[in-house]
């Protein structure tokens, strides 16, 4: 919140009231009723603004990076370092990066925070990703076509000792959202037994991360080989080609930061 | 995190710009019971991750009690409460003039939930026991719109107590746990009445001291989101509460 946000809405906030109450000293009308319920408004008005979310995020960034399509290929994640580790992104904002791919494709992806809930303390889970165990007789992998109805894809499937027996499975979220939420639905899925956070590891068993965890910034995006269609928000790209995620510093002087894969 | 300065300013503010003649009335910003007997009220209360909604019944006369029920929801850990309350005072003048009172509060609340926190299977429950006080100004001569400032501070005690879901006690987590937690609240708000029934009182409440989630964690990791839901650390939160006294005058 900037201090000519706090400002506007303490001006506003004074005007209505001085309105209301030179009103009222002078008569008790309807007329001076209905200023009252404009000042009631005007506060009312002025929690919003307070609460809400900041007009523009575009912090500094030490550094962008790929991490590569895994396992099915179909996931790539972007990860962004804020230069001040004290930054934190609020519920609600994202920051855009720019991805471009060789053989053509262009999309705009949105960062969040890597670590979940948006608060200074407490233990804390990936923000996109959900975990789910099945029943006996039942394979997550079978679960691909609900996962994707949901706005996510399977990352991983796995057992506990080896991959790919299909008792386990991550599930990959293209939008932090409801994340709990949508978790706790997929309880109803057929064959899931139970669902789960991606807790960061030890901070559940009373471990809270490192403060500058939670300034870490991440996305995944989906990635398929069909023919590049710009601004759908699926990177298209094949085995060899190249991708670049850049994202603009704030103020053009100081340029941008960018980091490359090959998709394997 | 809600700054909480730039509230106490703008209340402040509209309180110095306030209409000057007040009515009768007393503690918490609203009217006298004492004509009337009876007051329902609404409430929205916005804490820094979570909303409040909950309804009341107050009845009495200058002792007064009062019933209430809502529910505290944080969107962002799906996790919600169900908030029952139990409240009495009385409104007692501390000067000659009867312009000044001081009414002291007895409360009982209890928040069941958030039950299977965070998908952790985790079930917790808050049961809380408040003393406090609030003082506010009366001023004799009624008009149509009256505003009325006040300030109050309680003091609460939590027990937090938890227990493991069914499927969490398959899994091998047993026995419950417990915790306490002993904290202080002020708050400040404006009672704005109309025809001395209905009144709108936005308040702010800001936490005087720690609550137990940050004092580790006793009872787990998703301990510390979940006690109680809603209030954490020594941010702020507002609230406002539309009521309206009713009843049969004397």
């Amino acid at each position: 919140m900037t201090i000519t946000h706090v400002s506007d809405t303490a001006r506003w906030v004074a005007a209505v009231a001085e309105k209301a109450a030179s009103r009222s000293r002078a008569d008790s009308s309807p007329r001076s009723r209905a200023l009252a319920f404009m000042t009631l408004l005007s506060v009312t008005t002025a929690c919003g603004d307070l609460l809400g979310p900041e007009p523009e995020v575009n912090p500094r960034m030490r550094g962008v990076w790929i991490e590569p399509p895994s396992y099915s290929g179909r996931i790539m994640y972007i990860h962004a370092y804020p230069a001040d580790t004290a930054f934190r992104l609020q519920r609600g904002r994202r920051i855009p990066v720019e991805i471009r791919v060789s053989s053509g494709d262009r999309e705009t992806a949105q960062l969040y925070r890597y670590f979940c809930p948006a608060r200074e303390y407490g233990p804390v889970y990936g923000c996109f990703e959900f975990t789910v165990r099945m029943r006996d007789g039942f394979d997550a992998a079978d679960l691909a076509g609900r996962v994707e109805a949901t706005g996510g894809r399977l990352y991983l499937v796995w057992d506990y000792h080896t991959i790919g027996s299909g008792r386990w499975a991550t599930i990959t979220l293209f939008s932090p959202d409801d994340l709990v939420g949508r978790a706790h639905r997929a309880r109803s899925w057929p064959g899931v037994d139970s669902t789960g956070l991606s807790w960061q590891m030890g901070s559940i068993d009373g471990q809270p991360p490192e403060s500058w965890f939670r300034s870490l910034l991440r996305v995944p995006v989906p990635v398929d080989a069909e023919p590049a269609v710009r601004g759908d928000g699926v990177v298209q790209a094949r085995r060899g080609d190249t991708v670049e995620v850049i994202y603009a510093q704030p103020f053009s002087t100081v340029g941008a930061v960018m980091d490359r894969a090959i998709i394997p | 995190m809600i700054p909480a300065r730039p509230w106490v300013v703008a209340l402040t503010l509209l309180g110095a710009l306030a209409p000057v003649a007040l009515p009768a009335q007393v503690c918490g910003g609203f009217p006298s019971l004492v004509e009337r007997g009876h007051r329902i009220a609404g409430s929205l209360a916005v804490h820094p991750n979570a909303s409040s909604l909950a309804a009341s019944l107050t009845v009495g006369r200058k002792v007064w009690g009062s019933i209430g029920v809502g529910r505290t929801r944080d969107g962002e850990l799906d996790a919600s409460t169900l908030d029952v309350s139990l409240e009495a005072g009385a409104d007692l003048p501390i000067d000659g003039a009867r312009r000044l009172f001081l009414c002291p509060i007895a409360a009982l609340s209890a928040a069941l939930g958030p039950h299977d926190f965070l998908l952790s299977g985790a079930n917790y429950d808050t049961f809380t026991g408040a003393l406090g006080f609030i003082v506010a100004p009366a001023v004799e001569r009624p008009r149509a719109i009256a505003v009325l400032p006040y300030v109050g501070l309680r003091f609460a005690l939590d027990e937090i107590t938890f227990t493991p879901s069914a499927y969490a006690r398959r899994e091998g987590a047993s026995g419950r746990g417990w915790d306490h937690d002993v904290y202080g609240l002020l708050s400040v708000g404006l009672g704005l009445t109309l025809g001395q029934t209905l009144t709108i009182r936005p308040e702010l409440r800001v936490p005087l001291g720690q609550t137990a989630s940050h004092r580790g964690r006793p009872l787990g990791g998703p301990y510390a989101f979940a006690a109680p839901l809603g209030r954490e650390g020594d941010e702020a939160s507002l609230g406002i509460i539309v009521g309206f006294t009713f009843g049969r005058r004397p």
